[in-house]
């Protein structure tokens, strides 16, 4: 046994080992109880043939008993002895041929006793008793001629020889039964010996073959566990285990690519998160410092923390010239997101080199690629911190409202069709903002914000709250009306939300 | 969500659409612009909420209407939807 011997095949041998133990004792002990049971009953048979020749002896001494009697008083209540001992004797004779059965020199000597015993009836007591019957009162020479007494004298000796032998029979099976006694022991103790021989080695198998080999496999996949990757997996010890361990090899070889290929994912992710954050910063420009008497602010919050498709831009086209971006693309993503960014450079551009807002929303227009089926909304705003007036341009955008510092409000509606799918031309409109005055531009993020009980922003609700803020920094506006979208909507928004705030001072008291 | 109709039927939308939805409504044009019974109304009087995504899906459906030699046109519209077209400047390209 050793490497390459299967946990089933130890088990196995294991099993061959106890069922021979038990089948070879068992049938030793069968064997002996037997032996056992035959000895007991040859010391039964010694002793009832020892009864029985005694009384057997005691027949033949009834015979004589009652010859001698009829013979001295030729009375013949005498014989009635005799008559007994002889139907005593035929029967006792027959019980005890039955007795000794198994012993053909017993056997032999019961022949002899019967012989000697027929002799004397035969040869001296029938005919002595004739010869009384005959001669009444003639019994003392009938006697002294017979010679029946010696006869008789050998019948005894013969069954002096026969007990003698039963004697020795019942001596040799109590010795037989005491060696079988003694056999029955040793098989017990040789099998209850060899069962524990057989306990331990089995221990001493186990433990070598199976549980060593299992220690050492339990220890070497803790050490996985433990990301102890180069620590040695043991390949020796039943089938089984080794089985294990190649598995866990070959795991572990599983475990090694996929951390390796892990970190070079992280490694690639982390390159990528920078692209997005940059990308993330873009469409949320830095909108530095506002001019003079003029506030300035946005914010963007992206659907669900996924990158926006929304996006905003404000910066200055001259000394008191500024201009101002908002636009939003389908979807969301990295990709969305470039498209977004490319669209507000183009506009940006466009503004920057003298076009209206409407002609900046056609030049995207014939940019924005062949697919048909992709579009954006956006407001583009040209203004003159100066005097407050400009032009702006809504490509199917929601309208952004105005705020009149007395409280009036009116929206810039769309001056054309989303861009993309329709060949259109786009107006461009004017619009001017006074002292106390509010701009809000917004995507559809806003008003579409759902609560909890399925209720929408709306532009309502949104106008109240601008309304509610008079002559604040645009900062303030924003963030507020960010918060107020992400509390109505418990922080779960489906779509972007991006506000852009500009507020004109308010005039003096 | 939208099911093609017999033959002239239009298609009727009901609920709402947005990105979760859109897919399905715009499987269900593309299932009646491709059976070819001729010109493939929709009415979406029964629409209660319309974002982009929905958006998309109609002028999907419009051009590959019309890249199979067929017009695609919403017939019957909600407030919602109407508002939709209006603000996007839509209305008569995909109504008219």
């Amino acid at each position: 046994m050793g490497a390459g011997t299967s946990i089933r095949s130890i088990l196995t041998r294991i099993t061959v080992v106890y069922l021979l133990i038990i089948a070879t004792g068992g049938l030793l002990t069968l064997w002996a109880l037997g032996a056992n049971a035959d000895a007991e009953q040859a010391v039964r048979n010694a002793q009832v043939a020892a009864v029985q020749e005694a009384l057997l002896r005691s027949s033949y001494s009834d015979q004589e008993t009652g010859q001698r009697g009829f013979v001295i008083s030729a009375e013949e209540q005498f014989l009635e002895p005799y008559r007994r001992g002889i139907d005593a004797t035929t029967r006792l004779t027959a019980d005890l041929r039955v007795s000794i059965g198994d012993s053909p020199e017993l056997l032999e000597r019961l022949s002899a006793v019967t012989d000697a015993g027929e002799r004397w009836r035969t040869e001296h007591a029938e005919p002595e008793i004739a010869a009384t019957r005959e001669n009444p009162g003639s019994g003392a020479s009938v006697v002294a001629l017979s010679g029946g007494k010696a006869r008789f004298d050998e019948l005894r000796a013969r069954l002096d020889e026969l007990a003698s032998g039963i004697a020795d029979e019942s001596v040799s099976a109590i010795d037989s039964s005491t060696v079988v006694t003694n056999r029955f022991r040793l098989i017990v103790a040789g099998t209850v010996i060899s069962a524990i021989l057989a306990t331990v080695l089995a221990v001493v198998w186990v433990r070598r073959y199976v549980l060593n080999p299992l220690s050492q496999l339990v220890e070497a996949v803790g050490a996985v566990r433990a990301e102890e990757l180069d620590f040695p997996l043991p390949l020796t010890g039943p089938e089984e285990l080794v089985a294990v361990s190649t598995t866990v090899a070959a795991m572990r070889a599983r475990l090694v690519r996929m951390i390796d290929q892990a970190t070079r994912s992280r490694a690639a992710l982390e390159q990528s998160a920078i692209v997005v954050l940059q990308l993330g910063a873009a469409l949320q420009s830095e909108l530095g410092d506002s001019p003079d008497g003029w506030t300035v602010a946005g914010g963007l919050r992206p659907a669900e923390g996924v990158l926006a498709g929304d996006c905003y831009d404000v910066f200055a086209l001259s000394d008191s010239v500024v201009g101002l971006v908002v636009l939003d693309i389908v979807g969301h993503g990295a990709e969305v997101a470039l498209t977004a960014l490319k669209a507000k450079e183009m506009i940006v551009g466009s503004l920057r080199s003298g076009a209206e807002p409407g002609e900046a929303m056609r030049i995207l227009y014939e940019n924005f690629g062949e697919d048909r089926t992709e579009f954006l909304t956006a407001i583009a705003l040209v203004v003159d911190t100066t005097s407050g007036r400009g032009t702006y341009a809504n490509a199917g955008h929601p309208p952004a409202l105005v705020f009149e510092h007395g409280g009036a409000q009116h929206e810039l509606a769309p001056t054309g069709p989303l861009v993309g799918p329709v060949d259109a031309e786009w107006r461009t409109e004017a619009v001017t903002l006074e002292e106390g005055g509010k701009l809000v531009v917004f995507t559809d993020g806003v008003l579409e914000a759902r609560s909890s009980d399925n209720e929408f922003f709306g532009v309502d609700r949104l106008a109240e709250l601008v309304l509610s803020m008079p002559c604040i920094e645009a900062e303030r506006v924003v963030q507020q009306c960010l918060d107020t979208v992400d509390d109505f909507t418990s922080r779960n928004n489906a779509d972007d939300v991006s506000i852009v705030v500009v507020c004109r001072d308010c005039p003096p008291n | 969500m939208g099911e093609p109709a017999e033959k002239n039927a239009p298609v009727v939308v009901q609920g709402e659409i947005d990105a979760a939805t859109a897919p399905t409504l715009t499987a269900d044009l593309a299932r009646a612009v491709s059976a070819g019974a001729g010109p493939v109304e929709v009415d979406l009087s029964a629409v209660t909420f319309i974002d982009s995504s929905g958006l998309r899906a109609l002028i999907v459906a419009r051009r590959d209407a019309e890249a199979a030699g067929q017009t695609l046109r919403i017939v019957e519209a909600s407030d919602v939807v109407t508002r939709l077209l209006d603000v996007t400047g839509l209305t008569e390209t995909l109504m008219g």
